[in-house]
């Protein structure tokens, strides 16, 4: 078809080229929106393409978030962990196998379900049901291969200890729904918990190298003197720092049926105890700080005390008279209940106080145990109580009393934190809260301290913990053997043998506390089972190893501060 | 006119779709890309934790203990094989330590040896070890030491020289 040429003239044609003009200017505009636009485009795709602010849309997390964050110890060596554990469960409706088919299958890679198990979950009448938690990452992938929509895997977290018992009572544990049933789990829960502090771990002062040798020392001596348990404790002196802490029996914290009762026990924390010699060493260094007595003034033990119903008698009796060092070193009862006597029940019960020997010790566990304190306090408790009978409290309140009366007389609550830490994000340790400074509590004067570390020294030169001397390091210490308290009546067979000691004891650094529970005699010490032949060899053995291992040099000096006040030698 | 502007107004429309699909579509991969990277950073860390934690599990001290006691002829330092102080490890009188600044270690350096060139170039060794004799322990010492020695024997450092140089930093 050829088009028609209409060509119009006159006022038809003035009409036409009107109509013309306004739909070039209508066109004109709607190009110039359209060139706008592309313009616009233009500018956007080539001049602005890596702006940021386009992508943020998109932005993925890449933090791991898991339900706790790890625990390690001082030097970063991880203690417990998180790691993802799937778990098996089944969906009965939505089952597309038969059942006896589904269960040879299952019962071929889960070693622990026999066919018949297997079959009878996959027949139970609960819609869902777990069949096995914690699945190792082949049978996953075994699972999955079945391919049955019946079989659900979940992504679950299992608290992994990869040291296992090591320090099981200081980290505690938790249960299969990661809720802590104890320890430093249970005590710093929200913070652990808290999803801000996921990736940062908490940081204790634990030193698991310390661990260890405390730990293996342990459990030979309890071995070797077939003992119920064992107990130990390694501190910082000067900060409170807890270095390692162990009781033994212990229990694994990856069980999660959760530790049986009597291994759950922390000995250090929650057992209270009749600590017996060891608290002389309060008791002189109060004598000394309330000037009662001078170095050089001393006490009649030559006869047996008469207290009440009681007589006192001397362990090691020598049968004069003895002066301060002297009874110290020779562990002497009846020279420190005069003493006793001579400073008083208030002072005496003031100066308990303020070691803390009367309320529940300071540390970052829940479970912990109040001392047990005589109901009233009269001439007997006043006694009995100089030398460490008749109050128990629990190891940490002796090691911490300990602690401040070598390190210049300031006491340092207790800790599991390592101090000065930036990642102790989130947490606050008692001792901060108590004193923001840090500086402690003095509680003894320093010079009253520094005659404690050289009496402490000459109790193990020539007192009773001779077994504990180490070759190259000057070492104080104490014995203490306490007959147990069983059914209301002290025991005569049953005994606590404990020795605290302080190395190096010229510049003091750690406090090493151990105690056997119910050791027995062997023929290598003669059938006894005091302190000094039982509790004070181990503490040497385990200062042997961890001397060197913390950097500790060998002193040349062999000096002993009060040796001459020994007024005759034991080695007649 | 209206044949003109139309072609060109198809030609705006298919450039500026193009422009926009591939934009987007590029803006699409990388975000894919992203998600991809972001899942392998999980995953990887993810394994990280595995690892630490079965690292962790390997060097249980009582493992670390055995496998040193089979493989090892290692045993528990005593303290006479510790002493309070360095120079007692030895008779030399001409003693060279240096500090590791990490942790104070105190290193008991190996004597120089006799370079053979400087034997054959210079007859006079003395005065050659004789620089680097007395050596002091401060830090401020050994770095005034250490940049002078630069200076000095740039080119053939001593084993000495580059023990320094390498704890220096």
């Amino acid at each position: 078809m050829k088009p028609i040429d209409l060509r119009v003239e006159g006022d038809r044609q003035g009409a036409i080229e009107t109509a013309r003009n306004r739909i070039i200017f209508v066109m004109a505009l709607f190009s110039l929106g359209f060139m706008s636009l592309v313009l616009k485009l233009i500018s956007v795709g080539v001049f602005q393409a890596s702006s940021a602010s386009y992508y943020q849309s998109a932005n993925v997390n890449t933090s791991l978030l898991m339900a706790r964050a790890d625990i390690v110890d001082r030097n970063g060596v991880i203690l417990a962990t998180n790691l993802k554990s799937p778990s098996l469960a089944v969906v009965r409706k939505n089952l597309k196998t038969a059942p006896e088919e589904l269960a040879k299958d299952l019962s071929s890679i889960l070693p622990e379900l026999s066919y018949n198990e297997a079959l009878e979950i996959l027949k139970t009448d609960r819609n869902h049901h777990w069949i096995k938690r914690n699945l190792t990452p082949r049978q996953l992938f075994e699972i999955r291969k079945i391919g049955d929509p019946g079989l659900v895997t979940s992504d679950a977290e299992k608290r992994i200890y990869p040291h296992g018992r090591l320090a099981a009572h200081v980290l505690g544990s938790v249960d299969f729904d990661n809720m802590p049933s104890s320890g430093i789990e249970l005590y710093f829960n929200e913070r652990l918990a808290n999803p801000e502090y996921s990736e940062q771990p908490l940081v204790l002062s634990l030193d698991l190298r310390l661990q260890h040798i405390l730990n293996q020392e342990l459990n030979s001596s309890m071995e070797k003197f077939s003992a119920k348990g064992a107990a130990g404790i390694i501190m910082d002196v000067s900060t409170g720092e807890v270095l390692a802490l162990t009781s033994l029996p212990d229990f694994d914290p990856n069980d999660t049926d959760g530790p049986q009762t009597l291994t759950q026990m922390n000995k250090i924390l929650q057992g209270v105890y009749e600590l017996g010699s060891g608290f002389k060493t309060f008791t002189i260094a109060a004598g000394l700080d309330f000037n009662v007595v001078g170095l050089s003034d001393g006490y009649d033990a030559t006869k047996p005390v008469r207290i009440g119903r009681f007589t006192i008698h001397d362990d090691h009796p020598k049968g004069r008279w003895l002066n301060i060092p002297e009874i110290f070193a020779y562990s002497s009862n009846i020279g420190t209940l005069k003493l006793a006597q001579d400073i008083g029940v208030e002072r005496q019960q003031e100066f308990f106080d303020k070691l803390g020997l009367f309320r529940k010790a300071d540390i970052e566990i829940n479970e912990k145990s109040a001392p047990l304190l005589p109901s009233q306090w009269g001439p007997t408790e006043l006694a009995t109580t100089s030398y460490g009978h008749g109050i128990a409290v629990t190891p940490l309140h002796m090691v911490n009393g300990i602690a401040a009366m070598v390190n210049g007389g300031r006491l340092n609550p207790a800790t599991l934190l390592r101090k000065n830490m930036q990642s102790a994000k989130g947490v606050t340790s008692i001792s901060s809260v108590e004193n923001p400074d840090t500086g402690g509590k003095q509680v003894i004067s320093p010079k009253t301290s520094e005659i404690m570390r050289n009496m402490l020294h000459l109790a193990v030169e020539h007192g009773t913990g001779k077994n504990a001397k180490v070759d190259g390091y000057l070492i104080g210490g104490k014995t203490g053997t306490a007959d147990k308290v069983i059914n209301g009546q002290y025991s005569k067979r049953a005994v606590i043998s404990s020795f605290i000691s302080v190395f190096p004891i010229d510049q003091p650094k750690y406090v090493v506390f151990a105690m056997l529970d119910e050791p027995q005699g062997i023929e290598e010490t003669f059938n006894l089972r005091t302190a000094g032949m039982t509790a004070a060899p181990m503490v040497g053995n385990i200062i042997r190893r961890v001397g060197p291992m913390m950097g500790i040099k060998p002193t040349e000096t062999e000096e002993i501060e009060y040796e001459k006040m020994i007024l005759v030698s034991d080695s007649e | 006119m209206i044949r003109i502007f139309a072609s060109f107004a198809v030609i705006t429309v298919i450039i500026s779709t193009t422009a926009v699909y591939s934009l987007k579509q590029a803006t699409e991969d990388l975000e894919q890309r992203k998600r991809e990277i972001s899942s392998d950073i999980l995953k990887d860390r993810e394994a990280i934790k595995v690892l630490r934690a079965e690292m962790a599990y390997l060097s249980r001290p009582e493992r670390l203990e055995r496998l040193s006691r089979r493989h090892l002829v290692l045993d528990t330092p005593s303290t006479d094989q510790i002493t309070s102080e360095i120079s007692e490890l030895t008779v030399r009188e001409d003693l060279q330590l240096a500090n590791l600044p990490v942790d104070n270690f105190q290193l008991l350096l190996p004597r120089q040896k006799p370079d053979p060139k400087n034997i054959s170039r210079d007859k006079n060794i003395n005065t050659n070890s004789g620089v680097v004799a007395v050596v002091s322990v401060t830090a401020d010492v050994k770095i005034s030491n250490q940049t002078e020695q630069e200076e000095n024997q740039k080119g053939q450092m001593s084993l000495y020289d580059r023990i320094l140089a390498k704890i220096g930093n």
